[in-house]
């Protein structure tokens, strides 16, 4: 089988490489998303494109990024330089930035005439729907609740997902022509049996887990015993939750995320004490680390390694919950097989318990169907063909993979799309690039050393008192500088320099001139630049004499339809007697200091570099070819470049100098300026200068100028 | 390796005065390394080229070639369609290179855009230095592994001449005197009596002043 490239597959990856090694934050990402690639767009100030990359893979971009697990954090290679870069926050700033400029839906390459019946308006239901909707399907969504989203939309407490971010992607899918039927059960209103009466050629189940589950425990039948589903849903849909009234004092049972949204929305709902009890320990405790801070900071008590014994009465009503030590969750071969301490037992005090200890499936859809299910009542389902044992049927999502988070859930409904798509075409699954990636290896220790520390931009909140009687979003999101601060923190993994080989005359001069010592000579006596290692800087490219190295991510090439985009050509500066200049500069100095307020337009035309040390003598030259009457290079202060490029761009313009003046261009029309404090007025004044200078020296001798 | 250097610009414009099509070629070899004439310096010239052009409204097309080693005829035939295309080749390779551009375009006018210096060794990033003088009878092991032929002024075999001060050639104060190199590598080694011998009288025949010099290897020759 022949592997394909996700942008054949689906038009879905805006040509993003790939490769087989990747940044280990694109391998650990279930979606692969190309995090470094918004990233480094992020740190460009190109917001509307690092949110396009973003969604590529994603079509509930806005809600994923304000709730993912972001598994790709947990891998990021930064940590071993100080911390991990805060790639998920990073993700809901080009959301908030670069939504709205976004382009519109795109339109499929062809349309079929199948109809595709999606079951579930969850994650996974609207992800298959949108990749269906791509490939030129014609999908319906039938959805059980008034609105589409699933746990997105009942679940998830609004504190942390605003409703309306859940509805800005679910409107973009519905935009590609999805069409989304809501408040539909399949099995009740309508048969499975008859979506295929109605035409429909394929079936995707995709309904989730929606039933909390609860533990055979005495009392847990009382009034007062509510189950983590419908506690939820209730306090997202209204606020409050008419069997906790205000002032009552909640217990939690469970330790997961959902126990922690849980305890959280009790205080949202007016409990005046919330507690919890979990078999685990607070090393084990399986609910994400920083959930369980936020929780504990807003007051929870978390009790861990406590199992429930009896819902306690009194007077026919919950007097609260008696749990007993539990001493060992897991045996020997990590299985669930939790141990308790009958002799140690306490009672935690109140009047509302709250199972939160997980969910199972409700699959009466498959009653009268070839649909089968397990002995426990789940569904059959192949995990590799997403195929069930009713021919057409297939399936996705939670309902298939048993609980875990969203991205998980949506990658499968990616492959469960494909599996339907080639059921209809008849065709074999295509192998998948993401599957051959591999993420890149440790950043080595003499490499760390030579990178600057820089410490990880912290999400701004609401303080604990405050949000916890709320419902709005605690999380308030990354201003414009911490953004880029943060996204230039980056490692830029895999992004950077490769040799070509073909053209390489081993020169050393990378080995040379890297700052951080990646290229070396390899076991075969010849160079090797350690993609693993390469902080994409771009030096080394830009001093090989032999043009020999390429970055993976470069805009040197785009430079001229830069300088285009800026009306620098000699037909569009032939009526312009004002000096025109040309500013390449540094995009890292130019925001690290104010990165917020609009760029008031100084007169120069600025041609952003990402480090200096990208500008090449060749761009300089362009520049001059193309009507400049002068060229600056705008770079950091020496000390200030955290890639260590300044001193190699010196030295280039220097060189240049010379060059133009041989050339019949006075070489003190190019000039290397300072980003120094405070930088946007002193850009500002250096381009004055500098105009006025070229003023006095007249235009160049490489435009003509009509006498004005 | 060769050492060269670029010519100045006024030069090679000089040069290809009055064609209105010039290639420039590079080599992949010795001239990448040192930074005179690889596919890099190629480029900075063709963009020089192009904009002093446009300064004196001369209408100039130049193309930019790069082979791997300009100074074999198999590389340089995988040219021919440009070379017979262009007016004018300037070559950027070692004076070898031009000249196996002439030997397989004999109609083509093919200039040299380097001078080419030595046979020398990169001292740091930017800094080349003569080191051998390619005098055909090697006399290393008898000084220290520092060859005098080409890092004295003189060449003297018994050095060092009475002009030698402070460690410094009486040429220049930049140029170091070789002759106390060897004495002090020799010293360090504890081999400074190897100098008492008296170094004899060298062949010279090898060392081109015959006319050019050819090597035949029977055993390779096909
Ligand atoms: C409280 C809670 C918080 C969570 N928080 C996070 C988090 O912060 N980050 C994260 O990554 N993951 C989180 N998760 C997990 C995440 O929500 C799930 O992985 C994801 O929702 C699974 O998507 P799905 O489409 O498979 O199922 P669901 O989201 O459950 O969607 C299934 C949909 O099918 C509908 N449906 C069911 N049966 C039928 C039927 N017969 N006919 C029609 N429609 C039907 C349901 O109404 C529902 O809308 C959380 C889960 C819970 C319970
Ligand atoms: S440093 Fe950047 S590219 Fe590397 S893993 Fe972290 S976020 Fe991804
Ligand atoms: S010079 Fe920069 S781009 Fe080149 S290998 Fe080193 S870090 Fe990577």
């Amino acid at each position: 089988m022949a592997v394909i490239v996700t942008d054949e597959r689906l038009g879905i990856f805006p040509s993003l490489d790939t490769k087989t090694e990747q940044a280990p934050c694109r391998v650990a990402c279930p979606l692969h998303t190309d995090a470094q690639g918004y990233i480094w767009l992020i740190a460009q100030g190109r917001f509307r494109e690092a949110f396009e990359v973003a969604k590529a893979v994603n079509p509930l971009v806005s809600a994923i990024s304000r709730v993912c697990a972001h598994p790709c954090e947990t891998k990021c290679r930064r940590a071993k330089v100080d911390e991990a870069i805060s790639i998920c926050a990073l993700k809901r700033f080009a959301v908030d930035w670069g939504r709205e400029a976004a382009g519109a839906a795109p339109v499929p390459p062809r349309r079929y005439s199948e109809r595709v019946a999606i079951i579930g308006g969850g994650p996974s239901g609207l992800t298959a729907a949108s990749d269906l909707a791509r490939l030129g399907y014609a999908v319906t969504i039938f959805e059980k609740l008034p609105a589409a989203g699933g746990i997105f939309y009942y679940g998830i407490p609004t504190y942390r997902l605003p409703r309306t971010e859940l509805a800005e992607d679910v409107k973009a899918i519905e935009a590609l022509g999805v069409e989304i039927q809501t408040g539909v059960e399949v099995g009740k209103d309508i048969t499975v049996q008859e979506l295929f009466d109605q035409g429909y050629s394929s079936v995707l189940i995709a309904v989730g887990l929606s039933v909390s589950r609860d533990l055979p425990i005495p009392g847990a039948k009382l009034p007062g015993v509510l189950m983590a589903l419908p506690f939820l849903a209730e306090v997202n849909a209204t606020g409050k939750c008419k069997d906790v009234p205000s002032g009552s004092s909640v217990v939690v049972i469970g330790g997961g995320n959902v126990a922690i949204d849980v305890a959280r929305s009790a205080f949202r709902a007016g409990a005046s004490r919330v507690q919890l009890a979990c078999l685990e320990s607070e090393k084990e405790i399986p609910a994400s680390p920083w959930e369980v801070e936020e929780a504990a900071e807003e007051g929870v008590e978390i009790n861990c390694s406590w199992g429930p014994v009896q819902v306690l009465e009194k007077d026919g009503k919950v007097a609260g919950l008696e749990v007993q030590s539990c001493t060992c969750v897991f045996d020997a071969d990590h299985r669930f097989n939790p141990q308790f301490d009958p002799s140690c037992k306490m009672q935690l005090e109140g009047d509302i318990v709250i199972f939160a200890i997980g969910q199972g499936s409700d699959l009466s859809l498959a009653k009268d169907t070839d649909i089968q299910l397990n002995q426990r009542g789940q569904l059959i389902a192949d995990r590799e063909k997403f195929t069930t044992t009713q021919p057409g049927v297939f399936a996705c999502g939670e309902v298939m993979l048993g609980p875990g988070n969203a991205v998980t859930a949506m990658s499968s409904a990616h492959r469960a799309a494909m599996a339907v798509h080639c059921y209809l075409r008849q065709i074999e699954m295509p192998e998948r690039v993401e599957d051959t990636f591999q993420a890149l290896g440790e950043v080595a220790e003499p490499t760390i050393e030579r990178i600057p520390t820089q410490k990880r931009q912290a999400m701004p909140v609401i303080e604990p008192e405050v949000r916890k009687r709320s419902s709005e979003p605690f999380e308030l999101g990354f201003s414009e500088e911490q953004a880029i601060a943060e996204a230039r923190r980056c490692l830029n993994c895999a992004a950077g320099a490769e040799n070509q080989m073909v053209r390489c005359a081993n020169c050393l001069t990378c080995l040379r001139v890297c700052p951080f010592g990646v290229p070396i000579i390899g076991d075969e006596g010849k160079i090797q630049i350690r993609l693993d290692q390469c902080q994409a800087c771009g030096i080394c490219a830009r001093e090989c004499p032999a043009t020999s190295i390429e970055l993976r991510r470069d805009q040197h090439e785009t430079i001229p339809a830069q300088l285009e985009a800026l009306g620098v050509s000699i037909e569009a500066l032939a009526r312009t007697a004002d000096p025109v200049i040309v500013a390449y500069r540094c995009h890292y100095g130019w925001h690290a200091e104010n990165g917020v307020d609009e760029e008031a337009p100084t007169g120069a035309r600025v041609v952003d570099m990402l480090c200096s040390a990208r500008v090449d003598i060749q761009d300089i030259i362009k520049a001059f070819q193309l009507g400049a009457d002068g060229v600056m290079v705008a770079v950091c202060a020496d000390d200030d470049c955290h890639l260590q490029g300044v001193k190699r761009v010196r030295a280039r313009v220097e060189r240049t100098r010379q060059l133009l003046d041989a050339i019949g261009i006075d070489g003190k029309r190019l000039e290397v300026v300072e980003l120094t404090s405070p930088v946007r007025q002193n850009f500002r004044k250096a381009v004055e200068e500098m105009t006025h200078r070229l003023a006095e020296m007249g235009p160049s001798p490489a435009r003509r100028v009509p006498a004005v | 390796m060769i050492v060269a250097e670029q010519k100045p610009l006024a030069e090679i414009r000089q040069m290809i005065k009055g064609h209105r099509k010039v290639l420039l070629v590079g080599c992949g070899s010795c001239v990448t390394v040192c930074f005179a004439g690889g596919a890099k310096e190629v480029g900075i010239l063709a963009s020089s080229l192009r904009l002093a052009a446009q300064i004196d409204g001369d209408d100039l097309e130049v193309t930019e070639e790069t082979v791997l080693r300009q100074c074999e005829p198999e590389f340089v035939e995988t040219l021919r369609r440009k070379v017979e295309d262009a007016d004018i080749v300037v070559s950027l390779a070692c004076g070898v290179g031009p000249q196996t551009m002439v030997e397989a375009f004999p109609n083509a006018r093919i200039v040299p855009g380097l001078n080419t210096k030595f046979f020398g060794r990169v001292l740091g990033p930017g800094v080349w230095t003569e080191t051998c003088a390619g005098c055909g009878n090697c006399i290393l092991h008898l000084t220290g592994g520092i060859c005098p032929v080409a890092r004295c002024s003189k060449s003297l075999l018994n050095g060092p001449c009475g002009g030698s001060v402070g460690g410094k050639c009486e040429v220049s104060p930049d140029i170091k005197c070789v002759w106390q190199e060897i004495y002090d590598h020799l010293a360090v080694q504890g081999k400074a009596e190897n100098l008492a011998e008296i170094i004899e009288e060298k062949d010279w025949s090898t060392a081109g002043h015959g006319g050019p010099r050819t090597i035949t290897r029977k055993d390779l020759q096909i």
